[in-house]
């Protein structure tokens, strides 16, 4: 097992130094001066030399990849260009937006999704799962980014009860929590479905039932609790997954989350804020798979970790 | 990173005779609908992205024009028509996703059953690589290399594939690794067969069918990226009627034109759930090792 | 397995929890009291990342915005003329040196006095920062402080621009002039002072009690950027803020419908251009550049895309500036257009291509797709460009493109500040070259006599018309949009609306 997490751990390292050098490569590989974006049109070509010395992108390309290297394992991101603030402060900022929002379609996804999903198992193949699943399968398809505008459209422009974007007042997460879920939504339906129909032929469920325990107990007490695992898991996976995801949804929607902190810096060619946010994503996406594969060989010890 | 590699099984299960299966023959009949209009409804529409009539633009749909045309869907934020756009739309979006999977199919396919087969360092190489890819947030690679390429279908067509190898290289990796122990594969080493031949008759017909299944899923996505790349302003150029771009344009008129946005999104939708409803069914029917638990 | 002990209610618990946070976690704002009749608030469309006027952001119209409340100049421009500010008296000893008496009794926020070092440090600074109007001082050899009230400027050469670009620079107090810690919350002889900021999201400006002017009515300011114009508008209808501006032309009627909102529209210093690269073929021919002038027809784009948010140009800089002219306009003839072409040896058309930045001017995207479809018909196909907006300078400025359409604002409302700084050839910015028109404008920014440089600019901007350097079709309007209970609201062609004659019932 020592072994095991210490190859887990070193080939997280490997991915993560990976694309940490991916990051830096690209984003000066895209054409446009950061200093020149600062400027603006009227700059004359010493004002943007002058900025870039101050940036310190003067110097050689290995030399700065060597300093970025060097102050990331401090986790020192050097300063934004843009908004002249530390990196790091920049981020931290904009993942608790991130993560708030991520939370909120989490909450919305497990308290629909899991009442949706036991009322399929009870009833398979009825009328009722029918419905659900093809609406399920529905949100899984949209496109979350249209789905955001249909909102602004219907709830800010046409009804205007809800504010199209920001964070200013608190009901203004809702739409962007609501587009994001959707998809998240889809999947814990059909987790909790087949989850539950597969428990509900097992033996200690017959047992329960057999002992002349109502329906509703059987399910709630019995059933329900021995299908969470994949459910966690899944949802795990899917956690790491919406924090990347959600540039599309934070952008619709003028979030100020991680996503469009990242288009708006990218835009910018704020490296450092760039590189600070992809190296926290993929620490995030990382870190998240490790605990559940963990967790996951930990909790059911018939599914060992493969290779 | 991966959780444990759902046991493949390389005899799909053969589908039933006789019955017809509601679930797969609407969607597939649904698809067909629009690979018969993005090829023969252009020569219908006569639909022209570069010209614009500004004196018309903004029309609701059912509008009729003043050369007595119809206006099915309206028109769009400089006079255009929307159906003409939609239908040209449908071109494109299909033309991406083929040529996408065909390229991320290929590529993926084949670095995951040379991974598999010969493992080894080659083998680590490849599923780090997949890793890092897995781990860096897909919409983000998609933007930096549409930045540096900039906006063109060909362009499109390979960040995407760049995004989506890794899908595939996983599934045929996991096949090839479950068949190389087979005793039919053993049987034909032991023979002499040599390495090219051995993946050619027994490892690739065992990958098809999964990969013919994930290729179907994954269609879907593709369309969905390139429309949201295109939304972006970083896929398509502007003026080509590609479905996010009119979805984007509609943005700044929601309330005095509604039809902009919301037409091709629905037509969007309606063929990304089609293609959906046909990956489930074919998934179902072909690999039920590959259903979601 | 039975180590998962979660009961339904203990699920039920973790989620409310999870709601409760992820609904009031971070950046979540509490919405402050609303309605407080003193305080403004005011959605900006564009994010104020810095309040530092004199370095890198010198020239950006949000920190502008803010620091124009804060940091008072010299002298002002008002209603097209230069006033006495700050300055209450200026002479010119000779064509180099410039005098410039202080007004006493000036007091900066922290009481302390003003101080003609305040002055000259702050010019100081602004060229020291070597920032995007550092170009405008290029001239100035030496800043003098002889006494308290004296600001003396010597100039190499006579600089006719003085006073224009004087109303670019806000005093701070010498004191703090190089405290970079300073500039988060920085305070001048304005009659507001900044109170909080936060970087890209909001900043909070207060009365400053002791003003020596008239005294603001409003005791608060609260700026707060809004990026989505439906996301602004949406917050006015809410009562949620008070005052925007930059609407795009087809939400203006929204609003206007609005009850208890007001719209008001203003001419501005900026306009859309078209400019062609003057250096590449075919654009090296002045026919070929004035065929594709005749081949669109303004008016009707003017009429259908910019209904009330746009004016067709009379000359190649806005009216509002000083220096601007009338010129003759080109007809939309499109005969015309294809016999230019013809005699420049194009009679079949040609291919070019056209770039824009995708966040340049309200709705670009519009207008770039009308003027390609116009010149189709006269045969020239012209393949659009949107690029992101850092991709889009490093190409401009590299003259890596065949044409561009963009925006331009005259910051200092002086014709020298546009047509000096891109139309000379030296400046390299769109290929053109052409003696005549460098020899007038460097005169007309030697020249003191304010009278004779209007006369030299007319005439220089005559050339660029006539020679189609550009395309110069629509000069923009600005459009605020605020709750009828504000009041006292006067525009500014800069676009940079100011709240100090501002109150609210």
């Amino acid at each position: 097992m020592t072994r095991y997490l210490g190859y887990r751990i070193l080939s997280s390292l490997v991915v993560i130094l990976g694309a940490a050098t991916i990051i830096f490569v690209a984003i000066r590989a895209v054409p446009g001066d950061p200093a020149l974006v600062v400027l603006g049109p009227s700059a004359t070509p010493e004002q943007v030399a002058a900025l870039r010395t101050e940036y310190g992108l003067d110097g050689s390309l290995l030399g700065q990849y060597m300093h970025f290297l060097a102050r990331m394992a401090t986790f020192d991101f050097g300063s934004s260009f843009r908004l002249g603030m530390p990196a790091t402060q920049a981020i931290s900022q904009a993942f608790t937006a991130t993560l708030s929002l991520a939370l909120a379609a989490l909450c919305i996804a497990l308290m629909i999704g899991f009442p949706l999903g036991i009322l399929c198992a009870l009833r398979p193949n009825g009328w009722s799962d029918r419905i659900i699943s093809s609406l399920s399968m529905t949100g899984q398809a949209l496109p979350s980014f249209w789905v955001g505008i249909m909102l602004v459209m219907i709830f800010s422009r046409m009804l205007r009860i809800l504010p199209s974007g920001g964070a200013e007042t608190p009901e203004a997460i809702l739409m962007p929590a609501v587009t994001l879920a959707l998809p998240l939504l889809s999947i814990i339906v059909r987790l909790v479905r087949s989850g539950l129909l597969e428990v509900l032929g097992e033996g200690y469920v017959q047992t329960a039932r057999a002992k002349g325990l109502r329906e509703p107990r059987v399910v709630g007490r019995h059933a329900l609790r021995n299908m969470l695992i994949p459910v966690v898991t899944v949802v795990g996976l899917e956690l790491g997954g919406l924090l990347g995801g959600a540039v599309i949804v934070e952008t619709v929607f003028a979030w100020p989350g991680l996503g469009r902190l990242l288009i708006d810096s990218i835009a910018a060619r704020d490296y450092s804020v760039v590189q600070a946010c992809v190296v926290v994503l993929v620490l995030g996406f990382v870190s998240i798979n490790l605990i559940v594969d963990l967790l996951y060989g930990y909790l059911d010890p018939r599914v060992r970790v493969g290779s | 990173m991966s959780v444990a590699p759902a046991a493949p099984s390389p005899h799909a299960k053969s589908p039933r005779r006789g019955k017809l299966d509601l679930r797969l023959l609407v969607p597939a009949l649904f698809c067909t609908l629009y690979v018969l209009a993005a090829v023969f409804g252009p020569f219908l529409t006569h639909y022209d992205p570069v010209a614009t009539n500004t004196s018309q633009r903004l029309r609701p749909p059912l509008t009729e024009l003043r050369d007595g045309s119809l206006a099915l869907f309206g028109t769009d934020q400089v006079g255009r028509d929307l159906f003409g756009q939609v239908i040209a739309g449908a071109q494109i979006s299909l033309t991406v996703g083929i040529l996408t999977l065909l390229l991320a199919g290929t590529v993926g396919t084949a670095l995951g059953v040379l991974a598999g087969y010969r493992g080894g360092w080659l083998d680590t190489v490849v599923m780090r690589l997949a890793d890092i890819q897995l781990a860096f947030p897909s919409i983000l690679l998609a933007v930096l290399i549409a930045a540096v390429l900039g906006p063109s279908l060909v362009n499109v067509i390979l960040v995407l594939a760049l995004t989506r190898w890794v899908v595939f290289a996983r599934v045929a990796r996991a096949q090839t690794l479950a068949v190389r122990v087979r005793d039919f594969v053993n049987a034909s080493r032991t023979l002499g067969a040599s390495h090219l031949h051995i993946v050619r008759h027994c490892i690739l017909p065992a990958v098809v069918a999964p990969i013919l299944v994930v290729a179907t899923v994954q269609f879907g996505l593709v369309i969905v990226a390139e429309a949201s790349l295109s939304f972006l302003g970083l896929g398509m150029p502007p003026g080509t009627p590609s479905w996010g771009i009119s979805i984007a344009n509609g943005r700044n008129y929601l309330v005095t034109a509604w039809w902009i946005s919301t037409m091709p999104g629905l037509v969007l939708s309606a063929l990304v759930i089609a293609v959906g409803i046909l990956g489930d069914r074919l998934r179902d029917r072909f690999d039920p090792n590959l259903t979601t638990r | 397995m039975t180590t998962m002990r979660l009961r339904p209610q203990g699920i039920g618990l973790i989620l409310g929890l999870a709601i409760t946070v992820g609904t009031s976690f971070g950046p979540v704002l509490q919405a402050r009291a609303q309605g407080a009749a003193e305080t403004l608030r005011v959605a900006n469309p564009v994010a104020i990342v810095s309040l530092d006027p004199f370095g890198a952001k010198a020239a950006d119209q949000p920190t502008l915005t803010v620091a124009q409340e804060v940091l008072e100049p010299l002298v002002m421009r008002q209603d097209g003329s230069i006033v006495p500010w700050l300055a209450e008296s200026w002479e010119n000893p000779d064509k180099l040196t410039w005098t410039f008496h202080l007004k006493s009794g000036v007091r900066f926020a922290d009481g302390s006095p003003l101080t003609s070092a305040d002055a000259k440090a702050s010019l100081d600074r602004l060229i020291a920062e070597k920032g995007p109007l550092a170009g405008l001082w290029a001239a100035v050899d030496t800043i003098e402080a002889p006494d308290e009230k004296t600001l003396k400027i010597r100039t190499t050469q006579p600089v006719g621009t003085m006073l224009s670009n004087l109303t670019m620079l806000g005093i701070a107090p010498a004191a703090k002039i190089r405290d970079t810690a300073f500039f988060n919350a920085p305070y001048g002889t304005g009659p507001f002072k900044v109170a909080a900021f936060t970087a890209g999201q909001q900043v909070r400006l207060v009365r400053n009690d002791s003003y020596w002017g008239e005294k603001p009515k409003l005791a608060q300011i609260e700026y707060r950027y809004i990026p989505e114009v439906s996301g602004r508008i949406t917050a006015l209808e809410n009562n949620e803020i008070d005052f925007t501006w930059g609407l795009p032309p087809d939400q203006v009627d929204q609003v206007r419908g609005s009850q208890g909102l007001k719209v008001e529209s203003f001419p501005t210093y900026s306009n859309y251009y078209f400019w062609f690269n003057s250096s590449r073929k075919p654009f090296t021919d002045a026919r070929v550049r004035q065929a594709m002038w005749h081949a669109v027809d303004f008016a009707q784009i003017q009429k259908d895309l910019f209904p009330g948010t746009a004016t067709v140009a009379k000359g190649p800089i806005p009216q509002a500036v000083f220096g601007s002219s009338v010129q003759k306009p080109y007809a939309y003839d499109v005969a015309k257009a294809k016999q230019l072409l013809a005699d420049a040896g194009y009679a079949n058309g040609f291919e070019t291509t056209m770039m824009w930045s995708s966040q340049c001017c309200t709705a670009v995207r519009e207008f770039a797709e009308t003027l390609v479809s116009y010149w189709a018909k006269i045969g020239v196909k012209v393949v659009p460009q949107e690029l992101e907006r850092a991709t889009w300078l490093d190409r401009l400025l590299k003259l890596d493109w065949d044409s561009t359409l963009t925006d331009g604002n005259t910051l200092t409302g002086d014709a020298d500040f546009t047509l000096a700084r891109l139309y000379l050839s030296t400046a390299k910015r769109m290929g053109y070259a052409n003696p005549k028109l460098d020899e007038l404008l460097l005169a007309a920014r030697a020249e003191l006599d304010q009278g004779k440089r209007a006369e030299l600019y007319a005439e220089a901007g005559r050339i660029i018309w006539d020679e189609a350097v550009g395309i110069f079709p629509l000069d923009m309007m600005v459009h605020a949009a605020y709750r009828t209970n504000v009041t006292g609201f006067k525009p500014t062609p800069n676009a940079m609306p100011r709240f100090d004659s501002v109150s609210k019932k």
